[in-house]
């Protein structure tokens, strides 16, 4: 596991550290830049590197043959469609904690008026997004390959989009109907996001190990 | 038996694979030949378990493809595959590094000696490799942990003579302890099924023919006869025939009964001469001579 | 032990082992009791497959020209110089007799075959120098 997993990072590795610099560039554009605008760039670090790196990591194997490749060696095929998903469960994280870490370090110079809690806030609604985003990739990929996943993807994540702003909205107006707005202005409340975001994924994991022969 | 595979069903929108046996004993080598598109990598594909097989049952080692087997039936097989994959923009030296970890019998001094007798620079990513020193560094890899069983999809194909011949002499070399079985497939002949003990022809995804091949090439002869002979022979006896205006070229499948028949009628023995399986195939496949 | 196998040939690859072991042992480059190279070995050697080997040596040892003995090895017979003749005679009858049956094919009669014969004998027969001996 831990060398597939490996593998994937070892082979992205330019990659992975552009998205760095992009990161890094996004960070700064948010200390020079105080408008809205400057802490969405942060907010949307998580799902541009993400995104970058999934797609660059399943286009490698597709380009390659990898899956056929590892179909050769002593691997069960369960270990071949769990490593993909490791890998999106950790780039997920990973770009999730870098917009934490980029939303604190704003909060501590006192920009943009953000508080702690909104950078926790920041950190686990990316987490949820990228989770549910890369669930979808890397299910998708494994069930109809890339070329499919490459050009409906961004048709899934405007999906996605629509469907958990809804989810909000709905949420707040019964929220709000029944008085219950001051619960959901609660801290507890952050977990539920990432909570179906892991749902969401191990639902994804769980339907490509079914599916994938 | 190494390989035990009975009435292998495959079915693609163009394609269909139907009803194939594959039988191999310890210590032998068996050709998979037949033309392009009969059905071969299909074949080894559903007995290396790539793609699952729509109906037939598969063991090798007696053991069944199934997720808890999957690994140590794997880890007995070495497999080059046609136009072997790899990750090509990775170096030679790291491919070899990420395979071995999933083999716990891999040799590195075995191995670093392939690596040295087929001259390949380790620091050469492996897309840069010429086709030649491709498939040697994919026979290195797939021989370094001591297969039991190799599994060869069309090796030497685009191959110069001087290649092919190498492999011919290492797979030559591995068998030659009795503890390790071949399964190759092949559409020229001519090289590696030399060393083959059985031969499959496969055509249009059915079998067309298995056996021993010394029984093939001891039974399938191109005789020379009189058109009259020939039409006074029972026409079963042959699979092609040729008329050149009085005299007919034909293959028979069954040289014994033939010259037993020949003797009966003439008095002589049929003028006859061996064929290559690359004949064979072709009189099978075509009906040509 | 050098042998030659062509796909060409009409007789199947077993036959041409056997044959050329028995002209090995029958001019004497083979001698009693040495070891022949086993099944797998000799099969890595010409490159060709294991059971024609088997069964080569099969065929050998059923007419007794070789013998087996289970984990030593496989060895020439001990033949006797009798049987050693009649053998030659053997193979002298079966070489000559294609070669006269191909003759009566051309559409020589006897009396031209005999001919034939006795003037390669005494062409054959002349100084050695005279000739090249192609035998390997």
């Amino acid at each position: 596991m831990t060398a597939l997993v490996y593998k994937d990072f070892y082979q992205t590795r330019k990659v992975l550290i552009y998205c760095l610099v992009i990161w890094a560039i996004f960070l700064g554009l948010a200390m020079i830049n105080t408008s809205e605008g400057g802490v969405g760039l942060i907010y949307s670090a998580g799902i541009i590197i993400t995104n970058t790196m999934l797609t660059r990591i399943l286009y490698n194997e597709e380009r390659y043959q990898g899956i056929y490749f590892m179909k050769t060696l002593p691997l069960k095929s369960s270990l071949i469609v769990t490593s993909k998903f490791v890998v999106g469960f950790i780039l997920s994280a990973g770009s999730s904690l870098l917009v934490g870490l980029a939303a604190s370090i704003v909060c501590r110079m006192g920009l943009h008026g953000l508080t702690t809690q909104d950078a926790i806030g920041a950190t686990l609604v990316s987490f949820t997004f990228t989770l549910i985003f890369s669930g979808f990739f890397v299910k998708l990929y494994f069930a109809y390959g890339y070329a499919k996943v490459a050009q409906y993807m961004v048709l899934v994540t405007i999906g996605v989009v629509i469907v958990l702003s809804t989810i909000e909205a709905i949420l707040k107006e019964l929220a709000a109907k029944t008085g219950a707005i001051t619960a959901l202005n609660q801290p507890y409340w952050l977990v539920v996001p990432p909570l179906i975001g892991l749902i969401t994924y191990t639902l994804c994991w769980r339907s490509a190990l079914k599916s994938f022969k | 038996m190494i390989i035990e595979a009975r009435k292998l069903c495959k079915e693609y929108p163009a394609f269909q694979l139907k009803d194939v046996d594959i039988l191999l004993p310890e210590g032998y080598v068996l050709g998979l030949i037949g033309p392009n598109g009969a059905g071969k990598t299909t074949t080894i594909k559903l007995l290396m378990n790539i793609i699952p097989p729509d109906a037939g049952e598969i063991r090798l080692f007696g053991m069944q493809w199934n997720e808890a087997n999957e690994e140590l039936i794997k880890q007995e097989i070495g497999y080059v595959g046609e136009e072997q994959p790899f990750y090509d923009q990775m170096s030679v030296k790291w491919t070899s590094n990420f395979v071995r970890q999933f083999y716990p019998n891999w040799d590195d001094e075995f191995y670093a000696d392939l690596i040295n007798r087929f001259e390949i620079d380790e620091r050469n990513k492996v897309g840069d490799l010429s086709k030649g020193n491709r498939v040697r560094f994919a026979l290195a890899v797939a021989l370094a942990h001591k297969p039991r069983l190799l599994i060869l999809d069309e090796p030497t194909s685009g191959l110069d003579p001087l290649i092919r011949h190498e492999i011919l002499k290492i797979l030559a070399e591995i068998i030659s302890d009795g503890t390790r079985s071949i399964l190759f497939s092949t559409h020229i002949t001519e090289d590696l099924d030399k060393i083959a003990d059985y031969i499959v022809l496969l055509n249009d995804g059915r079998v067309l023919l298995s056996d021993e091949k010394d029984q093939i090439t001891a039974e399938t002869k191109k005789v020379y006869l009189k058109r009259d002979d020939f039409h006074r022979l029972p026409s079963d006896l042959f699979i092609a025939h040729k008329m050149i205006s009085n005299e007919c070229v034909a293959v028979t499948t069954k040289f014994h009964e033939l010259k037993r028949a020949y003797e009966s009628i003439t008095g002589d023995e049929p003028q006859a001469f061996g064929m290559s399986l690359d004949e064979v195939m072709l009189a099978y496949v075509k009906g040509e001579v | 032990m050098y042998i030659h196998l062509s796909q060409k040939d009409v007789r199947p690859l077993y036959e041409q082992i056997v044959d050329q072991v028995k002209a090995l042992i029958m001019d004497g480059t083979l001698s009693a009791g040495e070891s022949l190279p086993s099944i797998r070995q000799l099969a890595q050697q010409l490159l060709t497959s294991v059971i024609t080997v088997r069964r080569a040596y099969d065929e050998l040892e059923h007419q007794g020209y070789i013998y087996t003995r289970p984990g030593l090895g496989t060895f020439v017979s001990e033949i006797s110089e009798g049987e050693l003749a009649r053998m030659r005679q053997e193979q002298a009858v079966e070489l000559l007799s294609t070669a006269i049956r191909k003759c009566r094919a051309l559409g020589l009669g006897k009396e031209e075959i005999e001919d034939v014969i006795e003037n390669l004998l005494e062409q054959l027969d002349q100084p050695k120098e005279d000739r090249h001996d192609n035998r390997s």
